[in-house]
């Protein structure tokens, strides 16, 4: 909270020499929101529900690698043609997916979107970042078109779909694709096994409800199909991973026993330089 | 999956559904061990979905 404090009072300087439009901007974007012993993101308070501290911030990286593994190393499944130009990764969330393509496609320019401001400051230079609210009008030119629009974990995000999917077909180029990975909130068992669990029953019901009524759906990724379909995109693959509980901790397990090896750098963290 | 809960939970439970911290944290620690539990054979979907914009626009 210190450092939050400490930013805000930076700004506050700056405001006094720049004018209060930069202080308000500042303190609207690092301003977080503590609530419960989590941090959640400033700008367009209230509207990501989930925090955007370290802990979830290593949480994002982990979930990275895994869909990673899943992907045998790949970090998309759309059958992109070579050489793509301009890249955009919306809800990009600690960046990692936008600097791993950055580090991919060395010819392309990579934007990277999102409310928080958790990426990191040293970034490839074919790659860049900027605060966002993807349900805004989208204001890139049609002369700015991207060859690739990528979206995951944006369940529970989004108020509307069909804005949302409109929006990205007229931003995309003629042939251009769209690619969302999106994993259920929603557990699941084959051999009745989930009939044992009753804290989770009542838990998944619990977020179905709550995020129906805060209007931004969690559970949705097994209806993102059609939702492409209708927004008027072409050969529409939802590609299904099953996921076993054991196997997503073994994942992790494996990430970290990776990590502790140095084979998965970390990258600097937006919050531990401005703490330097 | 286990540090997944709360970052789920935490902030619609308290703001939308009106419980209070402790209540929700009781319920997320049943949630951990049912997840806990190696006799349940839990799993979830997780789906990659692409779509190609026309080439004719």
């Amino acid at each position: 909270m210190k450092q939050s404090n400490d930013n805000a009072e930076t700004d506050s300087a700056y405001a006094e020499s720049l004018g209060s439009s930069t202080a308000s901007l500042g303190e609207s974007i690092i301003g977080y929101k503590y609530e419960n012993g989590r941090r959640y993101h400033a700008y367009r308070d209230g509207e990501y529900p989930l925090p955007n501290d370290e802990k979830e911030q290593d949480r994002l990286d982990l979930l990275h690698h895994i869909f990673k593994l899943m992907l045998g190393g790949n970090l998309y499944i759309a059958p992109l043609p070579p050489n793509p130009q301009r890249i955009l990764d919306f809800g990009t969330g600690t960046g990692i997916w936008a600097l791993d393509m950055a580090d991919e496609n060395p010819t392309a320019e990579v934007i990277g979107t999102d409310l928080s401001p958790i990426q990191p400051l040293w970034v490839a230079p074919n790659s860049r970042f900027v605060i966002d609210d993807v349900e805004d009008e989208w204001v890139y030119s049609s002369s700015d078109a991207f060859d690739f629009i990528h979206g995951r974990g944006m369940a529970g995000s989004i108020k509307d779909w069909a804005k949302l999917y409109n929006q990205i077909y007229a931003h995309l180029k003629p042939g251009g694709y769209l690619e969302m990975q999106e994993y259920e909130t929603w557990i699941r068992s084959d051999d009745g096994t989930l009939d044992n669990c009753p804290s989770i029953i009542e838990w998944q019901a619990k977020i179905d409800e709550a995020s129906r009524a805060f209007g931004k759906r969690m559970n949705v990724a097994g209806e993102q199909k059609e939702k492409l379909i209708a927004a008027g995109f072409e050969g529409v693959t939802d590609v299904v991973h099953k996921v076993p509980k054991d196997a997503l901790h073994f994942l992790m397990l494996a990430d970290f026993h990776l990590a502790t090896f140095g084979a998965v750098a970390k990258r600097p963290k937006t919050e531990r330089n401005r703490a330097l | 999956m286990l540090d997944a809960v709360e970052p789920f939970t935490l902030a619609i439970f308290t703001r939308v559904l009106g419980w209070s911290n402790e209540k929700a944290q009781v319920l997320m620690a049943g949630v951990r061990n049912d997840l806990r539990d190696k006799r349940n054979h839990l799993y979830v979907l997780v789906h990659f979905i692409y779509g190609k914009k026309s080439e004719n626009t």
